[in-house]
């Protein structure tokens, strides 16, 4: 009788990697589709709420694409820490610590008034990266796991941006818990569709930034190698500490960047809502993009869509908030149960012949 | 009438149980590549058996089908003249076999009664400590050796952590054991006492399989002999007298016969000291030993042998060698100057590395070959591509490695992890003997390798030095230090003996060093 085995898979290859991916993305979509008609949504409100108003409707798509400007970013984040296997559970923190380097730029005047914005970038950069980068020194140096570290460092940075605004950053003319708003020259411009401002050109140039560094850069290359063996690594002369407080320095970096993106391009200053519900987000972008820099971009904005939707089916379905949340973390597992086949295959067995 | 019939009925059954083990046409496949392509094998009790073979001819993937391990996907299997089949380990040892792997299966951090209660208590019907301990002594007096019950494993030595293995298999009800590779790990002396333990095993009327692929170990000490290549069985358990190593190896290997590597020829030119290791202290690794005042020097052109045990301070030698752990005192001097500290610096000032533990400190299993040999040309002030590193350069360099060092059935975009032992050997070689090396420190570089990848490997090496490197060899296998250099030193516990030309020295002086000095 023919029976079915698993067996290990010996290497799959790139087509096979992505049509897993795919299906698993697509049960996801299956099971969250099911999960939504059990909430009260018939077939055709699906695909009017995902597919029409998210992409077809021009208020749905400036505001996909608005959320994706900082979506794309922090999933960057999350994907170039994990080039060397650096866990960074701390996007938020990132975000916060560059939106409040950017706002500091523009409370104190710092540099010349013509090139403010780009100051208030740098700085925004500089404190993402330096919240990370303190992250990846500690576990370099001591050994310090990083999913605690840069957990934590989320909340040092909003309990600073809390003091701030409570405090020194107060708005003097209504007390209101939000810094002044920005000067025009210190934001960012709007391009003529609805939200989206100039933003989304620092995303798109971080990408592919990223997409170069990981893909032809050598620095790309020892990355790789330090995350697939540390030890062969340092002994073929890698400088691996280096190495790792680089990517995620960088990592940091591209967070404080998407809070520069906040700041400057839709809030004009520093408020509360800055740097909420990232985190979340940032791991599902860059697993579902298997850390593929231009993979982030896509993955960024159709979770940018799910948030969308999720909005429309706050204000129209009455369905709670989670309701994202619910299909994020769904499309997660279908993604990670469905790598599986990347690891084993199943077939028959041939017949076992008994012994006379 | 009714004799006659009784006759052959007692005959038959002579027949059928003289045998304790039968396997015929058993296949079994990983993926598309079959690691058994109908072989056979059968076990006598009373006898040693040794499965002989290169590496990946299937001799453990058998026995793991015997021990439960894998399932088989076709043939037959019988245990004392009854049909079998093993869907667990477990289920295998009910059946009363068991099986010693290479890698021992012990929990470090416990006590040898601890490990063997743990293993054995449920099939032993142990029901306390003391039965236990009984049972223990017992078996201790039959095989002639006593282990202290309360002794940590991970702290005892490798050939002690051998006896409990087979002390844990045989109380756990064994009567058919199998020897992974049991003299791999030990010295001279202590294979033989290994090897004479599954002797004494098998004449006590049990039956013992020993797999190996050292032609010493089965003329010496085994009854029967079944050779494996590729799948199947090429000699089919002939009595092991009068088999000789030619007849074996070529059995191994098929076609023409692997002749011994040639002597090296012509005159040696050495070139001056490069290499000089001063007074060199370093801490003990994890179960490992502190490093204790090693003095000696490698001349260019010349192969400068350590032997010893592992576990003596070659790996911590090693490790402060190519600047991955710091000295607590004393200098390495490389062309008289001190070695810069980095791992980085050194490789650039021509230090290359085979380690003993090639996917574990040499190789990124993960990663595609052509990753693998391009990675050291990207690294340091010298690099060769720093800001667009394509495909095709590196395909080119890995298409090139894999011609030159005949890297068997490699793929350039296919992860390292694939290749078998000794095709990861030489992709290890070709991308160390890049442009530059001046010292080469080889650690175990022919562990676990077939005949012809030893030889490729071994014949490496020579050129190394023939070019003018300074070579460094590491190695437990004392027949390859003895081929192979020109001055040999032997470690123990830390510490380094003199060197002595190697056409001076004595092996058993050289075994007795490795033993006894501390």
């Amino acid at each position: 009788m023919p029976r079915l085995i698993l067996s290990p898979r010996l290497a799959a290859s790139r087509r096979f990697t992505f049509l897993v991916l795919l299906g698993g993305i697509l049960a996801g979509l299956v099971v969250s589709g099911g999960f939504l008609l059990t909430q009260g949504m018939g077939l055709s409100d699906l695909a009017s709420q995902f597919v029409g108003y998210t992409f077809g409707n021009p208020a749905g798509l400036d505001q996909t694409l608005t959320r994706s400007i900082p979506l794309i970013l922090v999933g960057l984040s999350v994907a170039v820490c994990l080039k060397v296997k650096f866990w960074n559970i701390g996007v938020e923190g990132q975000l916060w610590a560059g939106a409040m380097a950017a706002t500091a730029v523009s409370l104190y005047h710092i540099g010349p008034e013509a090139v403010r914005l780009w100051v208030m970038c740098v700085a925004a950069m500089l404190g993402g990266g330096l919240w990370c980068g303190v992250c990846a020194l500690a576990r370099v140096r001591l050994r310090a796991n990083e999913v605690v570290t840069t957990l934590l460092m989320n909340y040092v940075a909003y309990m600073l941006a809390q003091q701030l605004l409570y405090g020194a950053w107060r708005n003097p003319q209504d007390s209101f818990p939000v810094s002044k708003v920005f000067a025009p020259g210190e934001t960012l411009a709007l391009l003529g569709f609805g939200h989206v401002h100039a933003g989304i050109f620092f995303s798109l140039g971080a990408a592919l930034f990223c997409w170069w560094l990981c893909g032809f850069a050598r620095v790309g290359y020892m990355a790789k190698a330090v995350a697939a063996n540390p030890a062969a690594a340092r002994a073929v002369g890698v400088p691996a500490g280096a190495v790792v407080l680089l990517m995620a320095t960088l990592g940091g970096a591209l967070s404080g960047l998407a809070g520069f993106t906040i700041v400057c391009g839709e809030e004009h200053r520093l408020t509360q809502f800055v740097g909420n519900d990232f985190i979340f987000p940032s791991i599902v972008i860059a697993y579902l993009a298997r850390s593929n820099p231009l993979g982030v971009v896509v993955a960024a904005i159709a979770i940018a869509a799910l948030y969308t939707a999720g909005d429309s089916l706050k204000a129209f379905y009455q369905l709670p908030g989670a309701t994202v949340l619910t299909i994020e973390a769904i499309l997660l597992l279908c993604v990670c149960c469905a790598e599986f086949w990347l690891r084993y295959q199943l077939g028959w067995a041939k017949s076992t012949k008994v012994a006379p | 009438m009714e004799y006659e019939l009784s006759r052959i009925q007692r005959e038959r059954f002579d027949e059928i149980s003289k045998l304790a083990v039968r396997l015929a046409e058993v296949e079994k496949s990983f993926g598309p590549r079959p690691a058994l392509a109908g072989a056979n094998f059968s076990l006598e009790w009373g006898e040693v058996h040794a499965l002989l073979g290169e590496n990946g001819a299937g001799k453990s993937t058998l026995m793991n089908v015997l021990a439960g391990f894998y399932t088989a996907d076709a043939g037959i299997l019988e245990v004392d003249g009854e049909a079998a089949r093993f869907e667990t380990p477990a289920a295998a040892a009910d059946a009363g076999i068991g099986m010693v792997h290479q890698h021992f299966k012990l929990v470090g951090p416990l006590s040898v009664l601890e490990n063997l209660r743990l293993a054995c208590a449920r099939r032993a019907g142990w029901r306390s400590k003391a039965e236990a301990l009984r049972a223990m002594e017992t078996l201790g007096k039959e095989l002639g050796f006593r282990l202290d019950p309360s002794a940590r494993v991970d702290e005892m030595a490798v050939s002690d952590q051998q006896k409990l293995e087979i002390m844990k298999v045989l109380l756990a009800g064994a009567r058919i054991l199998v020897l992974d590779e049991p003299t791999a790990v030990l010295t001279e002396q202590e294979a033989q006492s290994a090897l004479g333990l599954a002797r004494s095993l098998a004449r006590s009327g049990r039956a013992v399989v020993l797999i190996t692929h050292k032609l010493r170990d089965v003329l010496g000490f085994s009854d029967r002999v079944t050779v494996m290549r590729a799948g199947r069985t090429i000699i089919d358990g002939a009595a092991s007298e009068g088999m000789t190593a030619a007849s074996l190896s070529e059995a191994m290997v098929g076609g023409a016969p692997v002749t011994e590597l040639p002597p090296p020829s012509g005159s040696r030119h050495f070139k001056p000291e490069m290499l000089r290791v001063k007074a060199l202290c370093a801490p003990a690794s994890a179960h490992g030993v502190a490093l204790a005042k090693i003095d000696f020097s490698v001349q260019g052109g010349e192969i400068f042998g350590i032997a010893g045990i592992g576990g003596n301070g070659q790996a911590e030698l090693v490790e402060a060698l190519i600047g991955v752990r710091a000295l607590t005192s004393g200098a390495v001097l490389f062309d008289g100057v001190d070695m810069p500290p980095s791992p980085e610096a050194r490789r650039e000032r021509g230090l290359r590395y085979i380690p003993a533990d090639r996917m574990g400190m040499g190789l990124f299993g993960e990663l595609p070959l052509n990753v693998n040999i391009s990675l050291p040309r990207l690294l340091g002030g010298g690099a060769e591509k720093k800001w667009l590193v394509t495909k095709s350069w590196m395909n080119g360099l890995a298409r090139d490695a894999i011609s030159q060092f005949e890297v068997a059935g490699a793929q350039v975009d296919l992860p390292a992890r694939l290749l078998s032992g000794g095709n990861a050997q030489k992709l290890m070689l070709a991308r160390e003997f890049t442009g530059g090396m001046e010292i080469l420190i080889a650690h175990s570089p022919t562990r676990g390798l077939d005949i012809r990848a030893v030889q490729a490997v071994q014949t490496r090496l020579r050129a190394a030095a023939a070019s003018g490197c300074a070579v460094l060899l590491i190695s437990e296998d004392l027949d390859e230090i003895m081929q192979l250099s020109d001055r040999v030193a032997v470690m123990s516990h830390g510490r380094m003996s003199p060197a002595e030309n190697v056409a001076a020295v004595d092996r058993a002086r050289i075994g007795r060093l490795m033993l006894e000095m501390h």
